[in-house]
C-alpha cells in the first residue's frame, strides 16, 4: 500500500490562504481508502507553514516540507509560501460574501429573503454583490460596519452572538470565515466586485464520480478540496469558504469542511456551490450484503443496455427480478407503444407462438403501427401545449397532427426541436409555429424551451441565480434574447391558419438589474452577423437550435433518451425529467450517457434508442420483487408496476367493454390514446390527463385519488361500458377465457375460471350476472396497473 | 433523624457557604446581562418560544407550556433552567443551535439558583436589559488609525464652535480655523445625534452600539462636568430633538421607540411603540405641541407631546397607485421653525412638505378613490434629484438643506420648491448637516470621516477630517 497526497505540492500565497490535504492509501490491488482524517501532518519549518487539522496555513514566506504520516506510511510534500508581508486585500466578492453565503446569512429564510430579515437585506445567496455592497457598508448609515474596531461590527457581533441574534450562532470567532470579514472590514470593505477577476469554474476532488466501500466500520468518509480558477489564471484552495449539500441525506452527509460521511448503501451527489459556481461528485457507497449472488441471464450481458444496469446493480449488491410471462410482456409493450391493450386475437397469437425473438419481433412491429405514432404523438403534445384555448381547436389540431405526424415519419430530434424553434410563417403551411404561439412573449418561451428540450427549471433564475443549479440570471436574460424578435400576427384563437409568426426587426431584452442588452444565448461572442435577426432569417433562434442540437449539447441528447426511459420505466434515469442539475443525479449515469451517445450517433433517430431499450432484458424484468432488490425503485433490478394512465384507462376500458374481435374501424375516434386532442371527460380528469397549461411532465397527476375510485365504482363512463360488456361477451363460446384475455392478455387460471363460472350459473348467466363479472375484472388491480 | 453532631455542622455549613457575602451573585449585574444576551431573542417579547419569557425577572419565573417551574430558591437541581442549560442532549440544550454557555456561566447561574434565586433590582417588570446598570464606556482612541464616519455635526448657537460625532467621543471644533479644540469622552461608541441647549452650555447626544443599546447623554460642552445619561433604549439612538424652549428631548431609536423626556432630570415623560421599524429621525414643531418621528416603516407618525398620543399618520410615503406609486422609507422629518409644515424623505424621489392638521382631517374620510387621489394635492413635493437617496434634512430660515448618498447636499427654497444652491464634493455618502441661520453657515459631515464648512457659495470654506491624530500620508 502507497500514500498519495493532493495537491502534490503546497503553495500558499496569501496570508488567507489555507490549502486542504486529501490523504489516499491505495492498496497494491488498485483500492483506494481517504485516509486524511487518520492522517498526522507536521511542518518541517513551523516559521514557515503550520497545520490546522487537515489544512496547510501560512506562517511566513519560504519553503519547507511537510511529512504525513497515516497508518505507518510516509510521504511529504512541498510546501511554499510566498505573498505573506505585501498587500493582501480581501476581495469583497469572492471571499467576503463567499464566507455570508457559506454562513446562511443571505438564504432564502434569512437576509437573503426579498424582505430581509430584521432590517438586513441581503442579495439571494449573493447573486446581487451592489445591493449586498450598500446594505453592508453604507446602509443605514454604516450602522454593520466599525472600521476603527472591525471585530466590534454589528455583522460580526450578531452570528458570534455578542448581541443577541434571532438567526442564533452563525459563526466562531476563531474561524477562517470570521477573519476574512474582519479583515475586509479592517482593510477598509473594499467592495470593488466589478473589477475581481473572475470565477471560472471550481475544481472538486476527487472529481466526477468516486465507488467508496465500506469496512468494517458503520461509515465511511471522504475528504473533499475545492479548487477555484479565475480569469487572471490564478487559482485557490476554496475547501473553507464553499457551501456542501447532499442530494440523499439518508445515503449520506457532508459537512462544512467537506467531509462526506456515507451512512449506507447507495448512490447520492454531493454539490459544492462556490457562489454562482457549482459542480457536484457523485458517490457511490458500497457494502458486501450477506447472501448476495448475481444470477440474470447470460453474465456479463451482451446487450449493452443490460450490461450498464447490471453493472450498477452488482455493484450496489442489488439483484435482478426475473423476466416476466409472455402475457405481461405483451399487456406492457401494447401498453407502452400504443396505450392500448393487446386484442384478444394479438392475446392468442403471441401466445401460442413459441419460435425465439418473438419479443422483438412484438416491439418492432408495434414501432411501426399507427397506434404508436398517434399515441407517442400524443404525449409530445401534451408537453407541447397542444392546447385549444390558446390556438383554438383547428389550430391545435393543425399543431399537434404536425406533431403525430413527426413520430409517424420519425422526425429526427434535433430536426423536431429546430423546426420548432424556427418557424416563420403561417400556421396553416408550418403548423410547427404554433410553439411560439404557446409563450407570449420571450420570458415563457424560455422557460418553456429550459424545460423541454434542457431539462432546466431555469424559472428561479428569472430573479435571482438559480439557488440549486449553475443557472444564473444572466444565463436566463441571454436565453431570452434569443426570442426578442419573434413577431405574431394575426390571433390564433380567431383565425389560427392565418396567424403566423416571423421575424420582427427590432426588439431587444434587457437584464432587469442593470438594463443592459442582453446579448442572445450561446454567448460565445461568436454571434456576428450570423446572430442578427433580419426579416425572413430567424437568426438568433437559428443559432440557438445549432447549438441546442449539437452532439456537444450537454442538454438535449440526454433530456431526449431521458424522457423515452421514463416513459418505458415510469420514472426517468433523471427524475423528476425535466429536472436535469447536478444535485438531482441520473440513477445511472453511465446508462444516460450511453443512451445519449448512441441517439447523436444515429442521427437522433428516437426509434433506435426505443429499440435499445425495448429489446433489452431489463425491460422485460417481472415487477415482482426480490428481498434483496425490494428498496430498489430506480435501477432497475424490476419493473415497477403503475396506474394506467387516464387515456389508457378509458381506452382499456372501451376496449374490454365493446370490442369484439376485429373491430377496428375509426381508431382515432374510439380511442382517447389515439386523439391528439382527447376531449376532457369525466373520467380522463379524475385520473390526472394534463389539460396542457403547462410544458411539465407533472401536469400529469399520478396520485390515486378518491374520486378516481368512485369512478371506478359508480362512475357513469365505466358503468356504460360495463353495461355494454353485455353485448360482446353474452354470445361468446368461452365468456371467462375471452374476458381474462380482453382484461388481461392471459387466460384464466384453474380456480379463477371455477368462481366466475359458479357465479354465472348461480345467476343463471344473466345479464346482470355477466355485467358484475367485467365489473369485478375492471376493478382488480391487475386490470388498472401495467405490470 | 439521627445525624451523629459533626456531620450535622457540616451541612449547615454546606448550607451557608453559598450565603458567603464575598461570593453572593448579584441577579441584575451577573445574570440578567447573560440571559439578555443569549435567552431573550428567543423567549421575548417578539418570539416566545414555549410560552415562555425571560425578558424580564416576574417572567423568568413563570413556566411557560411545560408548566414545570424554571428556578426553584435554593434547588438549582430542580430549576427547569438549569436542567436545560446543562443537558447532555444537543437537542434539548438551550440555547438551542448555539454553543452552551461557558462552563463559569453556568456556575454563575447555578450558585444564583442556590443562593435563593433573589431579585436585587428596582422593579421585577424591569426588562433584564436595563438592569445591568449603566455601561462604562471605553476611551476614545488616543489617535485614530482611520476616519469614522461623521454621523453628527451641530453649530453652536454662537456660531463659534462646531461639534462632530467621534468614536467614543464628541470633538469640539473651532467653526472658523477647523482646530481641535476639546474631546469630550465617556460617550458610547457612535454619535449619531449633537443637539446644543440654547445657551450653549450643554449637548446633547444621541448615539449608542448598533444593535447593542442606545443612550442620551447630557454633556457639559467645555467639558468641567461628567456626562450624564439621561435616557437608555435598546439599540442605538438614531436621533434627539430639542423642544423650543430646550426643556423637552425626544428620542428616536432603531428600537423602534419613540420617547420624550425632560432634559433638566432625565423623567421620562412618554413611550410611543408605534413603528414597525427603526425611528430614524424625530423633530417638534415650532410651537412644541406636535412630535414628528419618520422610520424605516415608511411611515412619519405624529403625537401631542402633552401625553404621546398619536395624533397623525402620514403615509405619503407608500403608494400602491398613481402618480407616485412606490415604497420609501423615511430617513428624516422636520418641522419648519416658521411654520406649520413638516419636511420629510428618504428613498424616493421627493422631499415632501405636509401639514399633520391636513393629514389628520384627510386621515379616514377619504371614502372612495376619488378622494384618495385628491389627498396628493395637500403634499407638496420637491424633486431632489438625487440617485442614491436622501439621508438627512434641516429646515431653517425658509430653506430645505438635504444631504445625500450622491455627495451632494442641496439647498432649496421651502415655499417655491426652487434649487437655490448644490454644495458637492464630497467624496462619500453626507450623513449629517447643521444650518445656522443667522450667520448663514451650513456644515456637513461625510461617511469618510470629512467635515465641510459652507458659507453662502457652492464651495466649502473649510474642509477638514474629523479624526485626531490620524497619519496623513
Amino acid at each position: 500500500m502507497g500514500l498519495e497526497i493532493h495537491p502534490p505540492s503546497v503553495n500558499l500565497a496569501s496570508r488567507r490562504d489555507r490549502v486542504q490535504l486529501v490523504v489516499t492509501g491505495r492498496t497494491s490491488r488498485g483500492g483506494t481508502r481517504d485516509l486524511t482524517h487518520l492522517a498526522k501532518l507536521r511542518c518541517t519549518d513551523d516559521r514557515v507553514a503550520s497545520v490546522d487539522g487537515t489544512r496547510v496555513v501560512p506562517v511566513a514566506n519560504g519553503e519547507a516540507d511537510l511529512t504525513v504520516e497515516a497508518e505507518g506510511l510516509h510521504a511529504s510534500v512541498r510546501v511554499v509560501v510566498d505573498g505573506q508581508d505585501g498587500d493582501d486585500p480581501v476581495r469583497f466578492k469572492y471571499e467576503a460574501l463567499a464566507v455570508l453565503t457559506r454562513q446562511g446569512c443571505n438564504s432564502g429564510s434569512c437576509h437573503g429573503s426579498p424582505q430581509g430579515k430584521g432590517g438586513f437585506t441581503l442579495s439571494l445567496f449573493a447573486y446581487a454583490p451592489s445591493i449586498d455592497r450598500d446594505s453592508l457598508v453604507r446602509g443605514d448609515r454604516g450602522r454593520r460596519v466599525n472600521f476603527l474596531r472591525p471585530e466590534d461590527s454589528l455583522f460580526l457581533k450578531k452570528p458570534t452572538l455578542r448581541v443577541s441574534h434571532v438567526g442564533g450562532r452563525r459563526l466562531h470567532e476563531d474561524s477562517l470565515g470570521f477573519g476574512i470579514l474582519r479583515d475586509w472590514v479592517q482593510q477598509g470593505a473594499n467592495t470593488d466586485f466589478e473589477n475581481e477577476s473572475r470565477c471560472v469554474d471550481i475544481e472538486v476532488s476527487p472529481s466526477l464520480s468516486r465507488v467508496l466501500r465500506f469496512g468494517a466500520a458503520a461509515e465511511v468518509r471522504q475528504q473533499l478540496r475545492v479548487v477555484a480558477r479565475f480569469a487572471d489564471g490564478s487559482s485557490r484552495d476554496v475547501t473553507g469558504i464553499v457551501t456542501y449539500s447532499c442530494s440523499q441525506d439518508e445515503i449520506a452527509s457532508v459537512d462544512a469542511n467537506g467531509v462526506v460521511r456515507g451512512k449506507r448503501r447507495g448512490q447520492a451527489a454531493v454539490s459544492v456551490r462556490y457562489l454562482e459556481k457549482l459542480a457536484s461528485v457523485r458517490f457511490t457507497f458500497v457494502r458486501d450484503v450477506p447472501g448476495f449472488e448475481w444470477s440474470d441471464g447470460e453474465n456479463p450481458a451482451t446487450d449493452p443496455v443490460d450490461r450498464l444496469v447490471n453493472a450498477k446493480l452488482q455493484l450496489l449488491r442489488i439483484s435482478a427480478s426475473p423476466i416476466c410471462s409472455d402475457s405481461v410482456f405483451l399487456r406492457r409493450a401494447h401498453l407502452d407503444l400504443t396505450g392500448l391493450l393487446p386484442t384478444v386475437r394479438e392475446a392468442r397469437a403471441f401466445l401460442a407462438d413459441d419460435s425465439p425473438g418473438k419479443r422483438t419481433r412484438l416491439v418492432d412491429r408495434l414501432l411501426e403501427t399507427e397506434s404508436f405514432a398517434r399515441y407517442w404523438g400524443q404525449k409530445r403534445a401534451d408537453l407541447l401545449r397542444v392546447d385549444p384555448d390558446l390556438l383554438s381547436t383547428a389550430g391545435a389540431e393543425l399543431y399537434g397532427g404536425w406533431i403525430v405526424d413527426s413520430v409517424r415519419r420519425n422526425m429526427p430530434s434535433d430536426e423536431f426541436a429546430r423546426r420548432l424553434l424556427t418557424a416563420s410563417a403561417e400556421i396553416s403551411t408550418s403548423p410547427e409555429a404554433g410553439y411560439l404561439f404557446t409563450g407570449s412573449d420571450p420570458a415563457t418561451l424560455t422557460e418553456t424551451t429550459a424545460q423541454l428540450f434542457m431539462g432546466s427549471r431555469v424559472n428561479c433564475a428569472k430573479c435571482h441565480n438559480h439557488p440549486f443549479e449553475a443557472w444564473t440570471q444572466d444565463d436566463y436574460y441571454h436565453i431570452a434574447a434569443v426570442f426578442a424578435r419573434v413577431r405574431r400576427d394575426g390571433d390564433p384563437k380567431k383565425n389560427a391558419g392565418a396567424a403566423s409568426i416571423s421575424v420582427a426587426m427590432e426588439g431587444e431584452v434587457k437584464h432587469p438589474v442593470s438594463g443592459r442588452v442582453m446579448e442572445p444565448w450561446p454567448v460565445d461572442g461568436a454571434a456576428g452577423e450570423a446572430g442578427k435577426d433580419t426579416a425572413g432569417e430567424p437568426g438568433r433562434r437559428a443559432r440557438f437550435a445549432s447549438w441546442l442540437t449539437s452532439p456537444e449539447n450537454p442538454y438535449f441528447a440526454r433530456v431526449e433518451v431521458n424522457r423515452v426511459w421514463a416513459e418505458l420505466f415510469g420514472r426517468g434515469i433523471v427524475d423528476p425529467v425535466d429536472d436535469f442539475r447536478s444535485s438531482n443525479p441520473a440513477s445511472n449515469q453511465e446508462l444516460l450517457d450511453f443512451l445519449a451517445r448512441e441517439l447523436v450517433d444515429h442521427g437522433f433517430d428516437r426509434k433506435h434508442v426505443l429499440r435499445l431499450i425495448l429489446h433489452s432484458r431489463v425491460y422485460q424484468r417481472s415487477t415482482r420483487a426480490l428481498s434483496l432488490n425490494r428498496d430498489d425503485e430506480r435501477l432497475g433490478s424490476h419493473m415497477i408496476a403503475r396506474l394506467l394512465t387516464a387515456e389508457q384507462l378509458q381506452d382499456a376500458l372501451t376496449r374490454v367493454c365493446t370490442e369484439g374481435e376485429g373491430a377496428g374501424a375509426d381508431m382515432a375516434s374510439r380511442f382517447a390514446t389515439q386523439r391528439v386532442l382527447p376531449e376532457r371527460s369525466e373520467l380522463l380528469v379524475a385520473f390526472g390527463a394534463p389539460a396542457r397549461k403547462s410544458p411539465c411532465a407533472c401536469e400529469r397527476s399520478t396520485e390515486p385519488t378518491l374520486p378516481q375510485l368512485l369512478q371506478l365504482m359508480n362512475g357513469r363512463e365505466v358503468a356504460g361500458r360495463v353495461r355494454d360488456a353485455v353485448g360482446r361477451f353474452e354470445k361468446s363460446a368461452d365468456l371467462v377465457e375471452e374476458l381474462y384475455l380482453a382484461a388481461f392478455s392471459r387466460p384464466p387460471g384453474n380456480d379463477e375460471r371455477e368462481r366466475s363460472e359458479a357465479y354465472l350459473a348461480s345467476r343463471g348467466r344473466s345479464r346482470e350476472a355477466i355485467q358484475d363479472l367485467v365489473w369485478a375484472v375492471v376493478n382488480t388491480r391487475e386490470f388498472l396497473f401495467q405490470h | 433523624m439521627h445525624f451523629p453532631p459533626v456531620i450535622f455542622l457540616l451541612l449547615i455549613a454546606g448550607a451557608l457557604a453559598p450565603l458567603d457575602a464575598d461570593d453572593s451573585i448579584s441577579f441584575s449585574r451577573q445574570v440578567a446581562p447573560l440571559l439578555a444576551q443569549r435567552c431573550t431573542v428567543c423567549h421575548g417579547a417578539k418570539k416566545s418560544r414555549s410560552r415562555y419569557r425571560m425578558d424580564s425577572f416576574a417572567r423568568l419565573v413563570q413556566p411557560g407550556r411545560s408548566g414545570r417551574l424554571p428556578l426553584v430558591a435554593g434547588k438549582p437541581q430542580e430549576s427547569l433552567l438549569m436542567e436545560l442549560i446543562t443537558s447532555a442532549d444537543d437537542d434539548e440544550r438551550m440555547p438551542r443551535d448555539d454553543d452552551a454557555l461557558a462552563a463559569g456561566q453556568i456556575a454563575t447561574v447555578r450558585r444564583w439558583i442556590l443562593q435563593g434565586a433573589v431579585f436585587d433590582g428596582p422593579s421585577r417588570d424591569t426588562l433584564l436589559w436595563k438592569l445591568g446598570g449603566e455601561r462604562r464606556h471605553p476611551d476614545a482612541p488616543d489617535r485614530y488609525r482611520v476616519p469614522v464616519p461623521v454621523l453628527a455635526v451641530a453649530l453652536s448657537p454662537d456660531g463659534v464652535e462646531l461639534a462632530t460625532g467621534g468614536y467614543h467621543e464628541v470633538l469640539i471644533w473651532n467653526a472658523t480655523s477647523g482646530e481641535l479644540l476639546r474631546r469630550i469622552g465617556a460617550v458610547p461608541e457612535r454619535v449619531t445625534s449633537l443637539r446644543y441647549s440654547p445657551g450653549g452650555e450643554r449637548v446633547l447626544v444621541g448615539g449608542g452600539a448598533p444593535g447593542d443599546h442606545g443612550q442620551v447623554l447630557s454633556i457639559d460642552t467645555r467639558g468641567r462636568a461628567p456626562a450624564r445619561v439621561i435616557h437608555s433604549t435598546a439599540d442605538i439612538v438614531n436621533s434627539v430633538a430639542l423642544g423650543p424652549d430646550g426643556k423637552l428631548a425626544a428620542v428616536g431609536s432603531a428600537d423602534r421607540t419613540v420617547a420624550v423626556l425632560r432634559v433638566e432630570d432625565g423623567e421620562l415623560l412618554w413611550t410611543a411603540r408605534m413603528h414597525s421599524e427603526a425611528v430614524t429621525g424625530v423633530a417638534f414643531r415650532r410651537d412644541g405641541t406636535l412630535l414628528a418621528s419618520s422610520s424605516k416603516d415608511m411611515t412619519v407618525k405624529t403625537y401631542v407631546v402633552a401625553t404621546g398620543a398619536l395624533f397623525t399618520t402620514h403615509r405619503g410615503h407608500t403608494r400602491n397607485i398613481g402618480k407616485h406609486a412606490g415604497h420609501h422609507r423615511v430617513f428624516d422629518v422636520a418641522f419648519d421653525p416658521d411654520g406649520p409644515v413638516a419636511v420629510s424623505a428618504g428613498e424616493g424621489p421627493h422631499i415632501q412638505i405636509w401639514d399633520p392638521e391636513v393629514i389628520k382631517r384627510e386621515d379616514g374620510t377619504a371614502a372612495d378613490l376619488e378622494e384618495r387621489f385628491k389627498k396628493e394635492a395637500t403634499i407638496r413635493r420637491i424633486d431632489h434629484g438625487y440617485e442614491k437617496g436622501l439621508l438627512a434634512l434641516v429646515a431653517r430660515g425658509g430653506r430645505v438643506f438635504s444631504a445625500s448618498g450622491d455627495g451632494v447636499v442641496k439647498e432649496h427654497e421651502l415655499d417655491s420648491g426652487k434649487l437655490v444652491r448644490v454644495c458637492g464634493g464630497h467624496p462619500d455618502h453626507v450623513l449629517s448637516l447643521d444650518y445656522d441661520e443667522t450667520r448663514k453657515t451650513l456644515v456637513t459631515g461625510c461617511f469618510d470621516g470629512s467635515v465641510r464648512v459652507w458659507g453662502g457659495g457652492e464651495e466649502p470654506l473649510l474642509t477638514f477630517v474629523a479624526a485626531p491624530g490620524l497619519r496623513q500620508d
